[in-house]
């Protein structure tokens, strides 16, 4: 019974655990840290330019170098992640991709394939799971975690000196 | 004492051993129980990530969410989670959806989906105005010469007026995740006060790669950079009213803004950070005479077709320049006239972010006709400055137009130049007011003013 009792109480554990590390990792993370690019662990890609962040964000680059179609991993307007991203890579505000968006979509262009989720966790979590799919999530979070890759940004990583998504 | 104690021992035994008994039976049961839970987790953690796997694969195929509201599950579905995929963690929360949390949907447009059909997304766009001036609006009423040929344009009736703009429905959908269609219906009024309806452009299209796409139908020929870059929406154009140049051919413009036919473009592989990109165009180019419909949507009067070649630049390094040129060439064939070669010639530098607009475009229209010695050349150019400031963005146009009006085939002649000045102010996301004064100085005629105002918005 002793031993019963011990395993119900380490199953509780767990689950308390679990709970809190799930409300901890959807939680929002820290703010002004860098943020960082993440993709699939078997992605082949070491190093992205900002560039072509800036060609996938407006639909210009829909593809990786292998073919496979890229799918951005966005956050909601609100998330400030989401907002320094626009802000550092587009000089704009979500209000205004979505108006850049809506041009591509008028002027005939392609648009790029974009999933919206509602936490850094979730949306590395998505990665984690779809090849080809690609976000820009706070670096602390993206470095708790070992199921994605973080890739160089024009040859630096978060945290170096002259990485471009401080 | 001895029996007493002895039987007390063998009771004492008993007890023991029925303890002893009782405890392996508990502890027998405890183990089972064990396992059972185990078996029981063994078999959720199972289920837990067969489900996880179909969740992230449904969610690759779904439609995007309202916070990205126009972008296309083209490639999501082309990106299926592989067998071996691991699942997420119990600790690591699956990806869901993102719609039904709030976010946004602020931005409208409806999509339909027919069960197994491809979804059509629809947004509309409007515009209404009030001109004031000595003149009808010069830049919105249509130009024209009201059939005295050559003489210049006349005065056009002034007026002080509220009018109506176009009312365009925008449709696209993705076929297949290569093959596109889009389509633009616009229904606006004249000056003969009657609305007309207009399919604008419909526009089928193949992707292969960003190296190469082609597409099919009623497109903006791809003339200098304003022409593709803005269409029927007025919503997003900042000043209003188009430069006299790209006014559409059935508001007196000189150039082919629209042409019927095919056209493949794509980036030149190589160029990745010089962004160096091409168009090759061909299709009925505008009518011959002026008596029929400006675009041959239908029936061509002349078997030659018109040919157009595109390139432009979009440098890494300057993110928002993009610097282009084009030549258009066809062959009317005027009633009466011998043929006429046309030939269109444009450069452009376009400095575009989200807080600056800077726009330089000059064009060279040659018509000319067979056995004449020269031709008929009409040289026109604009530039327009814009900073936006918050919700306010004032801009500055100056724009030069010289149709020769020697030209048989042109319908608006005369020379029209002058200054535009406004202010847009983007009062909520999708819906924008501008004022605008324009002056033009017209040959043969007064200068013209008008004070315009613009209620732009999408639904």
């Amino acid at each position: 019974m002793l031993r019963l009792h011990t395993d119900r109480r380490r199953v509780l554990l767990c689950l308390i655990a679990l709970s809190s590390g799930a409300a901890g990792s959807g939680g929002s993370a820290p703010q002004g840290g860098p943020l960082a690019v993440v993709v699939h662990k078997s992605s082949r890609q070491e190093n992205i330019t900002t560039g072509e962040l800036r060609k996938m964000l407006t639909g210009d680059l829909r593809v990786w170098q292998d073919s496979s179609p890229v799918v951005l991993v966005q956050q909601p307007d609100e998330n400030p992640s989401q907002k320094r991203m626009l802000k550092i890579l587009l000089k704009t505000t979500p209000a205004g991709y979505n108006n850049q968006l809506l041009q591509v979509q008028f002027q005939g262009r392609a648009l790029p394939a974009i999933r919206v989720l509602n936490s850094d966790a979730n949306a590395i979590a998505f990665v984690w799971n779809v090849p080809g799919a690609v976000s820009v999530v706070d670096a602390a979070a993206a470095e708790g975690s070992i199921h994605v890759k973080i890739l160089r940004v024009d040859g630096k990583l978060p945290g170096e000196a002259g990485y471009p998504l401080q | 004492m001895t029996v007493t104690t002895a039987a007390e021992r063998l009771v004492l035994c008993l007890l023991l051993c029925a303890a002893s008994i009782g405890q392996a039976s508990a502890q027998q049961t405890d183990r089972e129980m064990i396992d059972e839970l185990r078996q029981r987790l063994a078999a959720s953690e199972k289920r837990i990530e067969a489900l996880e796997s179909k969740l992230a694969t449904a969610l690759a195929l779904l439609p995007t969410p309202a916070a990205a509201p126009v972008a296309a599950p083209v490639a999501v579905s082309a990106a299926p989670v592989p067998a071996n995929t691991p699942a997420p963690p119990a600790n690591d929360p699956a990806p869901h959806d993102a719609m039904g949390m709030g976010m946004d949907n602020s931005s409208g447009g409806a999509h339909l989906k027919l069960p197994g059909g491809p979804v059509v997304n629809i947004r509309g766009f409007f515009d209404f105005n009030f001109g004031i001036g000595s003149y009808a609006n010069p830049l919105v009423f249509p130009i024209s010469n009201n059939g005295c040929g050559n003489c210049g344009n006349p005065v056009t009736p002034p007026h002080t007026t509220f009018q109506a703009g176009q009312f365009a429905l925008f449709m696209n959908s993705q076929i297949s995740n290569k093959l596109s269609f889009l389509a633009e219906v616009a229904y606006s009024p004249d000056s003969s006060n009657t609305w007309g309806l207009d399919v604008e452009r419909y526009q089928l299209t193949y992707r292969w790669n960003r190296y190469l796409s082609a597409s099919a139908g009623r497109m903006h020929t791809s003339i200098g950079y304003y022409n593709t870059a803005y269409h029927h929406g007025t919503w997003f154009s900042t000043a209003q009213g188009r430069p006299i140049m790209y006014l559409f051919e059935d508001s007196g413009g000189v150039l082919p803004v629209h042409i019927v036919g095919a056209s493949v473009t794509g980036e030149v592989p190589g160029t990745e950070k010089l962004g160096l990109h091409w168009v090759a165009e061909v299709g009925n180019g505008r009518t011959s005479g002026p008596s029929t419909a400006p675009v041959q949507n239908f029936l061509s009067d002349r078997n030659y077709k018109a040919v157009n070649l595109a390139a432009y630049i979009r440098p890494d390094g300057i993110p928002g320049l993009q610097l282009g040129g084009s030549f258009y060439h066809d062959r009317l064939a005027p009633a009466g006239l011998p043929r006429v070669n046309q030939n269109i010639g444009s450069v452009y530098a376009a400095y575009v972010t989200p807080d600056w607009e800077f726009l330089n475009e000059a064009v060279l229209l040659s018509n000319h006709v067979q056995g004449v010695r020269d031709a008929y050349g009409s040289p026109m150019a604009y530039t327009q400055i814009s900073r936006k400031f918050g919700i306010y963005r004032p801009y500055f146009r100056y724009q030069y137009v010289n149709d020769n009006q020697k030209d048989p085939v042109n319908i608006l002649t005369g020379r029209y130049y002058g200054p535009s000045v406004g202010l847009r102010i983007d009062f909520t996301q999708f819906a924008t007011f501008k004022l605008q004064y324009n002056r033009l100085f017209q040959s043969n005629q007064l200068t013209g003013n008008g004070l315009n105002s613009q209620i732009a918005f999408t639904f």
